[in-house]
């Protein structure tokens, strides 16, 4: 095998590693409106604004909006009511989305620029 | 009609006309119109720069009556970031670019004084039109509100920082240098002073976009409290494509100007990405569909790589046959991720399982060969060694503990209070941890914003390793906080290893004169 098909071998297969271990590596997001027809979900990541924040009995406690619908979520953290939209990590039982960890949009995108 | 609107469309339309003059010299090879060309070019350069230092002039003397200045500004912000917040959106960050596209243009026809100058004329002038154009019409920075806020909206606080100052004019720097090298390429032959050209505007748009990369790396980690200095944000990676196919152009002996094709594409699909408003993804802009406009430069600039797609069957590295296909595979692995990352979310292992093999293969090479290169590669490529050695202790052995303070053995909230300016609240807490007493904080500042809050992360350094503190809750009243604690191992390689690696390029340039 010459040197070109050795190359072009190895970067085949470089990239057929790279789609399977892509292919295990992702999860899709959802709106809240998406998550509203579920009864129960684990480890969902939701995206929407937050609205609504306000603090009860040392939780913080915020609405999670997609302009059309907005779930509760529970979070034991801060964040803020922030311009851009948010992922929300947690699970969904009772109508209730009990953040694990609230993931900010990206800091470079910055005022939408 | 506001004066800024008047430059901005001076300078398109003198842009404009300097493109049309540029092809009339082109195809009548007369010199009379390579001049008219010439004097328009530097005309809509000067134009740009009036409208430019008008819109700063707008920042520092709170003109609240131009929208861009009232959503990035507010009366408190001190000086400094007045003159960063010129640059800190959409708008005014494509200000900046399409002046020192003008500006690098000027410069190099300037000292040209042949058909190449023509060519490169044309291209670069009707890509700064094209830049105009969309600044003009859809991210005009001086359209005006109709009543006079006493106040602004205020900047977001994560961007008062001085990185935000540099970064964005590096980065634009970068890119515009990246336009110049596709034009140079594509109408230059490879000999002679064509091709020193070639190598100088290549090194200059590499230093800048390592610095850029470099400079939003150490911004992150400084300012957003996690711990890192690269998170596989679609942005970030967007910035890495045409940095790997800038670095690869370096390393071959055969068809480079592939490479400087590519990298001209690949900083349009960065502007794509970070200005696209590609919806369903939290890496958006939602309504702001401008980004698509971007695409046409972008399917423009692939023409002379699919005419000439047959030569990458051809390319000839300068060092290692498998050299090419290692940086192929580190461009696809993260073309991959970010194109993906755009519609779902892409967990990190993906990349830490592939691209970073890939990066200790290089790595790897550049240890073998280091003994045989000169001074000044050697320089660039131990950084390269060095940059390898702290980003894989970053990614794979970097630890993380919340601290509910109070409980853990180890560390203790001594106190924690508040301070009040006319700007901002900073609550401040002072913490007896195993690496001695930090302080780190917590600033909100007054602003309109409903952002208004960042943490103000302290880090105790030694060679080995940092440890990172960062507040993300408190309670002034119970006297408690929560504190994010990093232990991050030899990230000083990761800022030492950029910084041989830029050095390194300036003196290979000043070597051979650049």
């Amino acid at each position: 095998m010459n040197s070109k098909r050795l190359s072009l071998a190895a970067l085949l297969i470089f990239i057929a590693i790279a789609v399977t271990t892509l292919y295990h590596n992702i999860s899709p997001y959802t709106s809240p409106s998406q998550l509203l027809e579920l009864d129960y979900a684990n480890d969902i990541q939701v995206v929407g604004k937050i609205t609504d924040l306000k603090a009860e009995n040392g939780m913080t406690v915020f609405k999670l909006t997609d302009s059309n619908v907005a779930v509760k979520v529970v979070y034991k953290g801060s964040v803020q009511q922030y311009d851009s939209e948010v992922v929300v990590i947690g699970d969904w039982k009772d109508g209730i989305l009990y953040a694990k960890d609230v993931l900010r949009k990206c800091h470079t995108e910055y005022a939408g620029g | 009609m506001e004066i800024g609107n008047l430059f901005l469309l001076f300078s398109l339309t003198t842009s404009v006309f300097s493109a049309v003059f540029f092809l009339t010299a082109l195809k009548s090879r007369n010199i009379r119109y390579a001049k008219i060309a010439e004097d328009l070019l530097y005309a809509s350069t000067s134009a740009c720069f009036a409208a430019l230092m008008l819109l700063t002039y707008y920042f520092l003397t709170d003109n609240f009556s131009v929208w861009y200045v009232y959503a990035n500004s507010n009366l408190e912000m001190p000086t400094l970031y007045k003159l960063s917040a010129v640059w800190a959106g959409k708008e005014g960050s494509l200000l900046l670019w399409s002046f020192l596209t003008l500006l690098v243009t000027s410069l190099y026809i300037s000292k040209r004084k042949d058909l190449t100058e023509l060519k490169v004329g044309l291209i670069m002038s009707a890509f700064s039109s094209y830049l105009l154009i969309i600044l003009e019409f859809t991210s005009n920075p001086f359209v005006t509100i109709p009543y006079l806020s006493t106040n602004g909206y205020g900047l977001n606080p994560l961007l008062r920082t001085f990185e935000m100052v540099i970064h964005p004019p590096v980065v634009f720097l970068a890119y515009s240098l990246s336009a110049l090298l596709f034009s140079v390429v594509l109408f230059n032959s490879a000999k002679g002073s064509s091709a020193s050209d070639q190598r100088a505007i290549a090194r200059l748009s590499w230093i800048f976009l390592t610095l850029g990369i470099v400079i939003g790396g150490w911004w992150a980690y400084r300012t957003l409290g996690w711990g890192g200095f690269w998170g596989w944000d679609p942005v970030e990676n967007a910035s890495l494509l045409p940095w790997i196919t800038l670095t690869l152009y370096f390393h071959l002996r055969k068809h480079r100007e592939l490479f400087a094709y590519l990298t001209f594409t690949f900083v349009l699909f960065a502007t794509f990405v970070t200005r696209g408003g590609i919806i369903s993804s939290v890496h958006s802009f939602g309504s702001d569909y401008s980004g698509y406009l971007y695409l046409a430069p972008l399917l423009a600039s692939l023409i002379p790589i699919f005419s000439r797609i047959r030569d990458f069957e051809n390319i000839k590295s300068l060092c290692s046959p498998i050299l090419p296909v290692l940086f192929s595979s580190a461009f696809i692995i993260v073309f991959m991720g970010t194109v993906a990352n755009l519609m779902v979310k892409v967990e990190r292992s993906y990349y830490l399982i592939t691209f970073l093999p890939i990066f200790a293969m290089i790595t790897l090479l550049a240890v073998l060969k280091i003994k045989k290169m000169n001074s000044t590669a050697k320089l660039i490529h131990a950084g390269l060694i060095l940059l390898f050695l702290g980003s894989f202790s970053v990614w794979l052995f970097e630890t993380h503990e919340t601290l509910i303070l109070g409980s853990e053995n180890g560390f203790r909230l001594e106190d924690i209070w508040l301070n009040e300016d006319y700007e901002k609240l900073t609550v401040v807490a002072k913490i007896q941890t195993p690496y001695g007493v930090v302080h780190p904080a917590y600033v909100i500042y007054k602003i309109e914003r409903k952002e208004r809050g960042v943490s103000s992360v302290e880090i105790v350094s030694y060679p080995w390793k940092d440890e990172y503190f960062a507040i993300t809750d408190f309670d002034l009243k119970k006297k408690s906080a929560v504190l994010e604690h990093y232990t991050i191992p030899l990230i000083s390689c990761v800022w030492l290893g950029s910084a041989l690696m830029v050095a390194g390029v300036i003196l290979r340039g000043f070597y051979s004169r650049l």
